[in-house]
């Protein structure tokens, strides 16, 4: 049995439910993890040197072997890599993919009590195996100053909602900042209008909120030393208080220099730190900020101009950002482009001059340490999860297209047996001829 | 049709015509017996020739051999079957449907002024929401139905389910137990929560200030002098039972998901005793359900085969493939397993009932039917109607069977129950008798148009 994540379905642990339940009638459903082994292929390790005809063997869900020669033990799938790139799976650090009946719990401006739901049977997630993704972290929208807790997951396509979770997964907050939380405010009918409206607002909506928790950590703590009737306990509160200790991380939705330095000092005002900054497309104007308040940052690959508070935007980005040290990744938000989320990262070579590595390490190791599961993830490491993705080409080569997406050592997504659209289109037009 | 004659004609004195239905009310007769007539005493249980007396609503005596009281109106059922009348755990007639309205500030307690929407009134009881029209009670009656478990459609907390008898008279005689269980639903508020995930935010806050609050008002009457003035939000008041775990909860789970989600929640609550209702993809979670334990009040409102979980990818690629993709023959295998989702949930050892919720109950038996004929055994699907949801009613001793001492609810049927052809000829509800003919059960004859499927089995 897999160990559960952090925040979910602790009632599930004790009956030993996570092995396969039924599956949805979904196309290519898995149903059994097997060992398997891709053999020549140029390995793009990440952490380590490519390997040219190498060969990564993984054996219950995880890599026990790296290099140019290695032995495949007896009994596991070989898949021949010969001519083909080899690289970790995808992770997209911030989506809205596969979210369950509401992305923005948008009634109030301060919501970090509810939790992202999945929606298993998202046609995107398997979308996103084809583009050789492979974990991705569905974060709250933007409406809210603070809203709700990130889900993290797998792209296990055809498993049931508990098996979706990226087990081990720390916690995560959307926060928000700028206009799509003041228009959140404004822009709505008369029964949702709310505080704030301007980006002062939102300074003092955090200001406030966080005060708010010191009171009622302080109350906890007085009822812990002195007695009395045990408080009532605030879920809302109760979560400001873990983002206070760190236990929850915070992902910020930002576009201005302005805001973001803003946010950095009201979080060390209250003895937390932003752990990365979503979009922050003004990156570029402080990222020794960034780097010296120890935040990560995840960007577009462009996006100029889409939005007023965009008109700044640069390709050179992630490579300015990546340059004074901060942990860049480029994220998709988008259930389109987590299907070319390696041709986003090639951008940051085009435009900034960052190294092949570097930008792959955008769409691999980087988002897995923004959304804290490096240690099993990220990279083609013995030890790690067999989460692989197969090229035919290099994956910054504009004819590059994924063949084989596998996680936890299963194949979830086979070019040669998918439905592609390629495959589906020639149906049709061959249907249509025998009209 | 000689018998039908001769039934009616021993009824011609007592019978009245209620003003305003066509159906004919027999005056509540203190004393029947059931003579020769084929008896489904329980699930698995028949007699095939036996008597059942009944005495001011209740059974007095079941059983082969068994003389007929001289005080008795005697029927003669020779050719004839009495079932135990039909139990609806979760019925939503005459129970509209829960809209958003207002929600309240933050998951917080009452803010004050406004009062909770209709998604939030926890203090509802389903048996006083109910409209008992007369429509109402007979429409029920007519499907074979002696008990309605009224549970709420929609809402977030729409309210406390209750049972009634089907029979005339006054609302409080008809009322066999309230409340029942505490109904927890995931709608949406137009305030807070407008979402999935702020609904489960919200109960779970729910649960934690009814906490805060019933540990205030304890400590208020210990020592008033040293504690604060306590708060009577009618919200916490009602969910009191429930948190206490005295008052079972009944979790709306239709879909695969549901299931996973819910009995997160549950274990987040602290609540052990709960029911699902809904289940229409219970088939796709058996495992979990199995493991879990809890029983599911099965709605036989079989969901739109493109809209089960796993097939929308399907009719996601259709408008490039073609209609092909998403053909039919994928879909008749879908209907079919959701038809097939009560035998699969029996085959993996969930305790079930049977129930229309969400569909129309005057439909209850061919609904039961369309179960029965994908898969569930007959004795399994009379259980699921009758015994299950009497004890998931808590009224296992008095209703679901024709045993000694129990209420007068019977259907005396001209062939088995979930028979198209079959007819509802006598429903009695705590010895009230109700009289139908075919044609009053809005069905043709034998050889008529609507005759869909053949034979007995």
């Amino acid at each position: 049995m897999r160990p559960l994540p952090r925040h979910g379905f602790a009632a599930l642990a004790a009956i030993g439910v996570l092995a396969a339940a039924s599956a949805p009638a979904a196309a290519s459903v898995p149903v059994v993890a097997q060992d398997i082994a891709i053999r020549n292929a140029t390995v793009l390790t990440i952490t380590g040197a490519i390997i040219e005809n190498g060969t990564v063997v993984v054996r219950d869900g995880r890599i026990t072997a790296v290099g140019r020669d290695i032995e495949i033990p007896n009994g596991v799938r070989v898949i021949d890599g010969t001519g083909k790139y080899l690289m970790p799976g995808l992770i997209d650090a911030h989506s809205h993919a596969a979210i369950d009946q509401g992305i923005n719990e948008g009634s109030e401006s301060v919501t970090p009590e509810v939790r992202i739901q999945v929606r298993n049977d998202d046609p995107t997630i398997y979308r996103a195996l084809a583009g050789g993704v492979t974990s991705a972290h569905l974060l709250h929208g933007s409406a809210n100053t603070i809203g709700g807790q990130s889900a993290i997951i797998k792209m296990r396509w055809g498993r049931p909602l508990e098996e979706m979770y990226f087990e081990g997964a720390p916690r995560i907050v959307k926060f928000a900042l700028g206009e799509n939380v003041t228009r959140a405010s404004t822009s709505v009918p008369d029964s949702l209008r709310r505080f704030p409206k301007s980006r002062m607002g939102v300074e003092h909506t955090l200001r406030w909120w966080f005060t708010e928790a010191q009171g009622y950590r302080a109350g906890w703590a007085t009822y812990r030393d002195e007695g009395g009737i045990e408080p009532r306990r605030d879920l809302r509160l109760e979560a400001l208080v873990d983002i206070m200790a760190g236990d929850i991380l915070v992902h910020a939705h930002s576009y201005r220099a302005d805001e973001i330095l803003m946010l950095m000092r009201v979080a060390e005002d209250f003895g937390f730190r932003i752990n990365t900054f979503q979009h922050v497309l003004e990156g570029y104007k402080v990222a020794e900020e960034l780097a010296v308040h120890g935040a990560h940052a995840s960007t577009f690959a462009d996006n100029w101009a889409y939005k007023v508070e965009a008109f700044d935007a640069i390709p050179h980005n992630m490579a300015i950002m990546a340059s004074r040290g901060v942990i860049v990744s480029v994220n998709s938000d988008s259930g389109e482009r987590i299907r070319r989320l390696y041709q986003e990262a090639a951008v940051g070579m085009k435009y900034g001059g960052m190294s092949e590595n570097a930008a792959l390490r955008m769409i691999t190791l980087n988002p897995a340490i923004q959304i804290g599961v490096e240690d099993q993830v990220g990279s083609i490491e013995v030890g790690k999860d067999g989460d692989l993705a197969l090229f035919n080409h290099h994956p910054f080569d504009p004819a590059a297209r994924v063949e084989m997406t596998i996680v936890d050592g299963i194949v979830y997504f086979d070019r040669a047996e998918a439905d592609t659209m390629e495959k589906l289109l020639r149906i049709r037009i061959t249907t249509d001829e025998d009209r | 049709m000689v018998l039908r004659a001769l039934l009616w004609g021993g009824l011609v004195q007592l019978a009245v015509t209620t003003p305003g239905t066509t159906q004919e009310v027999a005056l509540p007769a203190s004393v029947y017996a059931l003579v020769n007539a084929r008896i489904l005493v329980a699930p698995g249980n028949v007699i095939e020739r036996g008597t059942v007396v009944f005495r001011d609503g209740r059974i007095e005596d079941v059983g082969p051999g068994i003389a007929a009281p001289s005080d008795a109106i005697r029927l003669d059922l020779d050719g004839y079957t009495v079932y135990a009348g039909m139990i609806e755990a979760a019925s939503s007639l005459g129970l509209s449907q829960i809209g958003g309205g207002r929600g309240r500030g933050g998951g917080r307690p009452a803010a004050g002024a406004e009062g909770p929407g209709p998604a939030l009134q926890p203090f509802r009881m389903a048996v006083e929401a109910f409209d008992r029209s007369e429509e109402h009670l007979e429409t029920l009656r007519k499907a074979g139905v002696t008990t309605v478990g009224l549970a709420f459609p929609g809402g977030l907390f729409p309210g406390q389910t209750g049972a009634m008898s089907t029979g005339n008279g006054p609302r409080a005689s008809q009322i066999l137990r309230t409340p029942i269980s505490m109904q927890v639903a995931f709608g949406r508020t137009r305030g807070y929560p407008r979402t999935l995930m702020g609904a489960l935010a919200y109960i779970e806050q729910s649960w934690e200030d009814t906490r805060y609050d019933m540990r205030v008002q304890a400590a208020f009457q210990t020592d008033p002098a040293s504690s604060p003035r306590p708060q009577f939000d009618p919200e916490h008041e009602a969910l009191i039972p429930a948190v206490r775990g005295t008052m079972p909860v009944w979790f709306a789970a239709s879909r695969q998901r549901d299931f996973t989600r819910v009995a997160d929640l549950a274990a987040r609550l602290g609540v052990t005793d709960y029911v699902f209702l809904g289940g229409q993809e219970g088939y796709l979670a058996t495992e979990l359900l199995a493991d879990l334990g809890r029983p599911v009040i099965v709605s036989l409102d079989f969901p739109d085969p493109n809209q089960v979980t796993g097939r929308a990818f399907d009719y996601h690629v259709a408008p490039v493939a073609g209609d092909d993709v998403a053909d039919e023959a994928a879909d008749s295998a879908t209907a079919r397993a959701t038809r097939r989702n009560a035998a699969t949930l029996v085959d993996a050892g969930v305790r079930i009932a049977l129930s229309s919720f969400g569909a129309d109950v005057s439909d209850f038996r061919s609904l039961v039917a369309s179960a029965i004929e994908a898969g569930l055994s007959a004795d399994e699907a009379l259980r699921a109607v009758t015994t299950t949801p009497a004890e998931l009613l808590g009224l296992g001793g008095a209703i679901g069977t024709i045993e000694r001492g129990k209420l007068a609810n019977l259907l005396v049927t001209d062939g088995d129950l979930f028979d198209d052809d079959t007819h509802i000829l006598h429903v009695f509800v705590e010895g009230q008798r109700f009289d139908y003919t075919p044609q009053s059960n809005g069905e043709d004859d034998e050889n008529g148009p609507n005759r869909r499927r053949g034979g007995g089995r």
